[in-house]
């Protein structure tokens, strides 16, 4: 699978990327290092040991970096885990709520992960 | 722009130190960067901080991340923050937030600027760009490692470097020495700036050549050296001789004053920028102490600058809440005998201290620049009086207030002199100003401003006249229409005669009156009748007096 084909297949921005990051080579280079990325892990942890300041932190930091390599979908799942841990936003949700919030992250980052076997040569 | 900047930067690569605990995003950063510039990468912002310490002179940017464990990015702009050295280096933060509250935070803490994630290379190479440009066409106002003249540390870079050893040497116990040239500007004036500069440049040559066991020494102000040292037990003021020697030796000026102030065994867990603080409390002490050339920091002068520190704080509310009081003490004509006018005098009736003196807080005030709201107070309150007398019926008497220097030389002082002045409708015969001649001596602005002062009908009173280094050439130069004996020659009269004599008639052959003050007994009284002194303030006539009591006085004494 090519790099385009693996933004088309996540529902990820090429165009962005490209526009950004200039070429496929090193886009490769860059979405390679996703599966070693800590932030997804760290944000799993936390949740289940109901550590919301920790679990805002990995989730703010995985909604960075999947903004910056333009993973749209697994981007937008995070800004909205984010968001909803935030403190001053904390009390309006519920634990079921942020696990809801979680499981629409893991099925993208699983998306993702996926796709990346399958690009990696 | 961006051509001027660029062969700039081919001369060398600008180094940044990128803050970032993401792998990703830092690799992403660095990969953007790496062409144009020398890239540091800090995992997080506790490693970050150290690696600024360690490079911060090759350093032209620093990229932050908010969100960091260990140290986040608040935490580390708070710590650049308190080192000059440090904060010369501009923050760009990296931001994934889109809240800007986070934003106005980090500008708030110091930060130059900010980009959001996702990373837009084009727009990152342009904001550091921008930010760098901006820092360097500011680099002259900006903080410098070495004193151009002495060749040693700046103040900033001594206190940064220093700081830094003794976080990394917890345990070593430390000596400070301050070296100050005592009367500078003296030798300025006298010799030249540039002869000054030689001199500073050779106490530098010397400090550095023979060290004098120091760790690190710096310029701290402009006539004033600080070494720091291991601690030793051995005898100070030995060693401050052979210094001082070694320092006249061959100097480019000669008959110069150094005085030195020693702090042992620092307090470690105080900052370096407190300790020298107390270093220049400690030189305080020996300051035009003629008979004394070096001072020992001790406990006690730590208490009487803390006891200074409050003073100062309790000024302000003192001001507000009317706890400065002004007195009069009468001057009465000499041949007659009956009240001439009066001189106005500041008290302190302090809520914890009880009633002070103005030597309690004078000088204090003159250093802080308090002063001269005090001496306003002073003026408006004297302003006030004369009107309510008047009302009153009773006749006024003229009123001589004291002007400090720093009075004299705000920009606006004939208006403001004026305003309290025309509001009570006073005739301004009736106010004089207290000038001491070493405020005004070797000073044209000063000259120029006082005889504005007395231009607008304010007479002017020259006070201690014949102290400190005054000469005979001052009563020609100052505007002036009275002339106010030191008291030490009045308490000393019997000892000098002939000089007293001799400044009553040159002031009398200048068109100018005199005044003699702190006169207690009958026999000074009458030598200076003799010598035809026109007032006479002291004692001997009165007390300065509280104004309710002064009011009684002038209503008593017939004039």
């Amino acid at each position: 699978m090519t790099v385009k084909d693996f933004y088309a297949e996540i529902g990820g921005d090429y165009g962005d990327a490209v526009k950004r990051l200039m070429n496929d080579s090193l886009i490769y280079r860059f979405i390679m290092k996703f599966p070693d990325d800590k932030s997804f892990d760290m944000l799993k942890t936390a949740l289940q040991k109901k550590d919301l300041e920790a679990a805002f932190s990995a989730a703010h930091t995985l909604k960075g970096v999947t903004l910056n390599l333009a993973f749209n979908k697994l981007s937008a799942a995070s800004l909205k885990l984010t968001d909803a841990l935030r403190s001053q936003n904390r009390a309006d949700y519920s634990f079921e709520d942020f696990n809801s919030m979680f499981s629409e992250v893991q099925k993208e980052y699983t998306v993702v992960c996926s796709a990346l076997e399958k690009t990696a040569v | 722009m961006l051509n001027e900047f660029e062969t700039y930067g081919n001369q060398k690569k600008r180094g940044i130190l990128i803050v970032e605990d993401n792998d990703i995003n830092r690799e992403m950063l660095k990969s953007i960067l790496e062409d144009k510039y020398e890239i540091t990468e800090a995992a997080d912002g506790l490693i970050g901080l150290e690696k600024l310490k360690e490079g911060y002179r090759d350093l032209s940017l620093v990229l932050l991340d908010v969100q960091m464990p260990n140290m986040n990015g608040y935490e580390f702009l708070e710590h650049q923050r308190n080192d000059e050295l440090l904060s010369s280096v501009p923050v760009i933060v990296t931001t994934g937030s889109t809240i800007s509250e986070d934003e106005e935070k980090c500008l708030a803490l110091g930060a130059s600027d900010f980009v959001t994630k996702p990373y837009n290379p084009r727009i990152i190479i342009r904001r550091i760009e921008a930010i760098i440009r901006l820092s360097e066409s500011m680099a002259t106002l900006k903080a410098v490692e070495f004193d151009n003249i002495s060749g040693l540390y700046t103040k900033a870079a001594f206190i940064h470097h220093f700081q830094r050893y003794m976080d990394e040497n917890k345990d070593k116990k430390l000596d400070m020495l301050m070296i100050n040239v005592e009367g500078f500007s003296y030798i300025n004036e006298l010799y030249g700036v540039a002869k000054g500069e030689q001199l500073l440049k050779h106490i530098g040559n010397v400090i550095s050549v023979c060290n004098f066991g120091a760790i690190m020494s710096c310029r701290y102000t402009t006539d004033r050296f600080i070494l720091m040292r291991v601690h030793s037990d051995s005898d100070v003021s030995k060693e401050v001789v052979v210094y001082n020697e070694k320092i006249h030796e061959n100097s480019p000026v000669s008959g110069f004053v150094l005085k030195f102030a020693v702090y042992t065994d620092v307090d470690t867990s105080v900052s370096a920028a407190s300790l020298c603080e107390r270093l220049s409390v400690t030189m305080k002490t020996v300051r035009r102490r003629y008979d004394m050339q070096l001072a020992f920091y001790s406990t006690e002068m730590a208490n009487r600058a803390k006891h200074l520190k409050k003073m100062e704080e309790s000024m302000k509310d003192a001001l507000k809440e009317k706890q400065f009081s002004v007195y009069y003490q009468p001057k009465h004509d000499a041949k007659t005998g009956e009240i001439a006018g009066a001189e106005a005098l500041v008290r302190w009736i302090h809520p914890v201290h009880g009633f002070l003196s103005p030597a309690d807080f004078i000088p204090l005030f003159e250093e802080n620049g308090f002063i001269t709201k005090l001496d306003l107070y002073v003026w408006n309150t004297v302003c006030e009086d004369i009107r309510n007398w008047i009302n009153d019926g009773i006749k006024p008497v003229p009123v001589s207030v004291n002007a400090s220097r720093r009075d004299i030389l705000s920009i606006d002082t004939p208006e403001r002199l004026l305003l309290p002045i025309n509001e009570n409708d006073v005739d301004i015969g009736l106010l004089h100003i207290e000038i001491t001649e070493s405020a005004s001596v070797n000073d044209n602005v000063i000259l120029e401003k006082v005889k504005a002062v007395r231009d607008m009908g304010i007479k002017i009173e020259l006070d201690d006249f014949g102290s400190g280094q005054s000469s005979l050439g001052t009563i020609r130069d100052i505007p002036t229409d009275i002339i106010k004996l030191d008291i030490s020659f009045v308490r000393n009269i019997e000892k000098q005669k002939e000089i007293v004599k001799m400044i009553i008639s040159l002031a009398h052959a200048l068109g100018h009156k005199t005044v003699a003050e702190g006169v207690e007994t009958k026999e000074q009284l009458e030598i200076l009748k003799d010598f035809g002194c026109d007032y006479i303030q002291g004692y001997y006539y009165s007390k300065p007096l509280e104004r309710n009591e002064f009011r009684q006085y002038l209503i008593n004494n017939k004039h």
